[in-house]
């Protein structure tokens, strides 16, 4: 009988504090449903068995990581929310005689009751929804669905250990919690001693510093592979700035309004300024987490989202046509002859007509590249053993690396249709990624060469690109015995392209991969080494894996960060409304009527929605140049649609949150008024 | 005409789950003139909670009226009643009831913002208020910071900034220790020689010794009153403990 006690006080503490309960065990059950989902893809034989397949079950194994750490983090705030409010009823336990052993007791029911709810029933709709999921994958990768019903065992295994252990760590924090507090403290936690927060200038000049520091590397960083390094660093500013500037920047303009005595003392303004400077340093952390967690809801979702839709385009891209060959050559000598140019080619047309297969808008131009820095004025490979490596890094910053590539004019020529001749000494120039303004590219043991124009197209350079360093093309009369100097820097390709008719592109590839190099043991060409062939296809399948199982995780997670935004918001009304109760109270004795309450109340809620969504449209404006330069190196260059999917999200979570707080608003006024006389 | 007039006033409350009638004011009836200074003296349960709430206009009665220099408040909309009470009336709680949210200044300030008053103003107001009730020192302070005599000063600048009809105190002494009792009675009985008329409830003999007239409560009537007359406070005292001793007895007084 009296062992019935706890296991019942607990039941009733849930219940008595449904209205705090019941949106913790829905987001616990969410979070628990969401891991399901994610890693039961993971573990999918049915998706793992789909070309492509494995990369989707690598992210996911991935994904399902973050969202075993980020469901730790938001489930311990959220229990921490809980325990504040819970204290008190503690506290009177303690007083009437019952020890802290036997609230801890009374606790670890409560957990358990909680985590077999968030367990079971997350399981429940994790397996619900994890075909629907599965599904969602196979759209995404354009694979046929079967609609058996499936349960993972292996994600029911591993989620079960690791949300157990998640309870069991938010539990015994808070029995710590309890064992060091005394009762007195446990019946008066929540009215402990209120002080109204100082600003502190320090703190909010730091923010603004930070943010603006992760702004101008946002803007100013040019180079792709920089922009990745210094996105993280970037990431990490604007999280450390957001929270200084929530958490003592707006306390520091409050106070500044306080000092306008004009604005100050109007009755719309008095109430709202003065409740906000005294809140915001608690809740300005809030603030910043809902701000933080949107921000990287839209960064994902619109990268994630813009990336899987242009998969064609960038396909395309990547593949003017739909196959590419592409053969080596050891020397400049042999790669420079034209005879063993034409030869190839109809060797490639040959073999692919006796498969049955019609090469369409071919094309064929030969390609000499090297990576290389800037040193001393002059492009310099890296290989270069007489340069000093450290002076690639040194000499001109860490931007120093570039992708130059050589192409003969007359193949150009040939390709475009167009008659350019040049003379020894002069280029033509295509640049990607960075402009190149110099009239004169010199190169290191070669020498000069005169720009004396631009060009401003040229296939497969997107798919030479994907290194995504500044590339610079230069058209020249000759590639041949001239630029032997750099024979061993540079490497040597002959690039055929051709489009087949379709259905016949896998005999197309087999053609191509059956070509004999030798005969007999001779090469049949001379300094011809190797032949590789890549095909639109055959990418497609790579690409769809890839950057749908990104969009995939990219979805799911924002799913999860907007369950914990919305948590946060409404936890926050919650615990404001029950602060704000008294306070009303006593304003409506001294004369404060319900249309004040209510306005006041509209303003502070109008300033507290505005400001995290504001600022994460903000931090997602000074990312969109960064973004569209990381997006570079999976050659996405649709900046438009980068932009009108950035607007999009905007606009949807803009709508999501404001039905989010005009529902908690809800909770929030009738909390306050049922305080009311 | 008085400054304040009840009559008939009653008040019935009825249980949740209808049934069970409480009578919290059977039948009270007394007047206010312009300069008194009120003291309302009664048991737990006697009324004295809903009476100063009806008079406040935060409640409404089931029968009779209030009528406040001539207006009768149950004329007055629900809707103009908050600003009513801002104009009309001054209120001083037994437990202050500042915002912690303001300093001790803003909080002063609070009613007349709310009415719309200039900065100017306000500050023209509070300063000769300030003077006289001993705050001045304490205005840039946050109420955590000073002490609960100091509070109730505040809150009574707070009721008095308005320039009320009349001040509503409810056991306006009840937290104080027995120094800030002395000195905010003192502090009442000068305010109400300036001519602020004063209506206070309380437990205390000794807060209601200090009133220009005791008014005793019971079982929602008005019972028995006490002019002070030329009586010094220690006379009245005396004679308000005979009275709640005759009171809690359950006798009559002749």
């Amino acid at each position: 009988m009296t062992a019935l006690i706890y296991p019942k006080l607990a039941w009733s503490g849930i219940w008595k504090n449904k209205k705090l309960y019941i949106p913790y065990l829905l987001t616990s059950i969410g979070m628990v449903a969401m891991f399901y989902i994610v890693s039961s893809v993971s573990y999918s034989e049915g998706i793992r068995g789909i070309s492509g397949g494995d990369t989707i079950v690598e992210i996911m194994g991935f994904g399902s990581g973050v969202m075993a750490i980020f469901s730790a983090i938001f489930l311990f705030y959220s229990s921490s929310f809980l325990m504040r409010r819970r204290q008190r009823e503690f506290g009177l336990y303690n007083i009437l005689g019952m020890g802290k052993r036997h609230i801890g007791v009374i606790m670890l029911f409560e957990t358990v009751f909680t985590s077999v709810i968030s367990i079971l029933l997350g399981l429940l709709f994790g397996i619900t929804f994890s075909k629907l999921a599965e599904a969602g994958v196979h759209y995404i990768m354009k694979a046929e669905v079967g609609y058996e019903m499936t349960v993972s065992p292996e994600a029911i295994l591993l989620a079960l250990p690791i949300f157990a252990v998640i309870f069991t760590f938010i539990l015994l924090v808070n029995l710590l919690r309890v064992r060091l507090s005394n009762p007195i403290a446990l019946l008066h936690s929540e009215s402990a001693g209120e002080r109204p927060p100082r600003a502190n200038p320090v703190l909010a000049i730091g923010g603004v510093v930070l943010l603006g520091i992760a702004y101008y590397i946002a803007l100013t960083t040019a180079n792709p592979i920089m922009a990745l390094a210094l996105f993280f660093i970037a990431v990490i500013m604007v999280i450390l700035g957001t929270y200084a500037l929530f958490i003592s920047g707006s306390v520091f303009l409050c106070r500044v309004l306080q000092k306008n005595k004009r604005y100050y003392y109007r009755s719309d303004h008095f109430i709202s300024v003065s409740s906000m400077a005294f809140r915001m340093k608690r809740n300005g952390a809030g603030l910043a987490s809902i701000c933080i967690l949107l921000t990287m809801v839209l960064v994902m979702l619109t990268a994630s989202f813009s990336l899987y839709s242009s998969e064609e385009d960038i396909l395309r891209a990547s593949y003017p046509r739909s196959i590419l060959c592409q053969s080596g050559f050891n020397t400049f000598k042999d790669f420079e002859n034209d005879e063993t140019a034409a030869s190839f080619r109809k060797t490639a047309e040959k073999a692919l007509e006796d498969a049955g297969c019609e090469p369409e808008n071919g094309y064929f131009f030969r390609m000499a590249y090297m990576i290389c820095g800037m040193i001393d004025g002059s492009f310099t490979s890296f290989n270069d053993p007489s340069v000093n490596m450290d002076d690639y890094y040194y000499q001109s910053g860490s931007n120093n690396m570039y992708n130059l590539y050589m192409v003969p004019v007359r193949d150009y020529n040939e390709m475009y249709g167009t008659d350019y001749t040049l003379a020894d000494d002069e280029a033509l120039i295509y640049t990607a990624y960075e402009d190149y303004n110099d009239s004169v590219v010199n190169i290191k043991h070669i020498g000069e060469f005169r720009v004396v124009g631009h060009v401003d197209e040229m296939l497969d350079c997107d798919k030479i690109m994907i290194s995504a360093y500044p590339t610079i093309i230069l058209l020249v009369s000759n590639t041949g015995e001239n630029l032997e100097p750099l024979e061993k820097f540079m490497s040597r390709y002959y690039h055929y392209g051709f489009d087949v008719a379709d259905g016949t592109e896998s005999a197309a590839r087999q053609a191509i991969y059956n070509i004999e190099l030798t005969d007999d043991g001779e090469q049949i060409y001379p300094g011809l080494f190797s032949l590789s062939f890549s095909s639109r296809e055959f990418d497609r399948i790579d690409f769809f894996s890839m950057y749908g199982g990104i969009f995939f995780l990219g979805v799911m997670l924002s799913i999860m960060f907007m369950l914990a935004a919305v948590l946060i918001i409404y936890y926050k009304q919650i615990s404001e409304g029950y602060e704000d109760r008294g306070r009303f109270e006593i304003m409506q004795k001294v004369g404060l009527t319900k249309k004040d309450i209510r306005r006041s109340i509209d303003s502070q809620m109008r300033t507290v929605f505005v400001l995290p969504i504001a600022a994460a449209a903000i931090h997602l404006a000074f990312a969109f140049p960064m973004l569209k330069r990381l997006l570079l190196m999976f050659n996405f260059k649709n900046g438009p649609l980068l932009l009108m999917t950035a607007g999009a999200c905007v606009l949807i979570f803009a709508v999501i949150y404001l039905i989010v707080y005009k529902l908690t608003a809800g909770a929030y006024y009738r909390i306050v008024s049922s305080g009311e006389r | 005409m008085s400054m304040l007039e009840v009559t008939h006033l009653k008040k019935t409350y009825t249980t949740r789950f209808g049934g069970d009638k409480v009578e919290a004011l059977r039948d009270v009836n007394f007047t206010v003139e312009s300069g008194e200074y009120v003291a309302i003296m009664g048991e737990s349960g006697s009324g004295k909670t809903t009476l100063l709430n009806i008079l406040a206009a935060l409640d409404r009665p089931t029968g009779g009226k209030v009528v406040l220099n001539g207006l009768d408040l149950s004329t007055v909309k629900e809707s103009a009643m908050a600003s009513f009470r801002r104009d009309n009336l001054g209120f001083v709680f037994q437990e202050f009831n500042l915002l912690d949210t303001f300093s001790i200044e803003d909080n002063i300030y609070l009613p007349l913002v709310l009415s719309g008053k200039s900065h100017a103003d306000m500050k023209r107001r509070l300063v000769t208020l300030a003077e006289q009730l001993g705050i001045t020192d304490i205005l840039k302070k946050y109420p955590y910071e000073v002490s609960g005599g100091q509070k109730q000063r505040a809150a009574t600048a707070r009721a008095l900034i308005t320039y009320p009809q009349i001040i509503l105190a409810d056991e306006p002494t009840g937290a104080l220790d027995s120094k800030a009792t002395d000195e905010l009675l003192t502090l009442f009985s000068n305010v109400n020689k300036t001519g602020q008329t004063i209506l206070m409830v309380t437990h205390s003999v000794k807060a209601a010794s200090r009133a220009g007239r005791v008014l005793f409560i019971r079982d929602g009537e008005v019972f028995h009153q006490i002019y002070r007359g030329e009586q010094t406070s220690e006379e009245l005292y005396a004679k308000i403990s005979d009275t709640l001793t005759m009171l809690a007895g359950g006798g009559e007084i002749k």
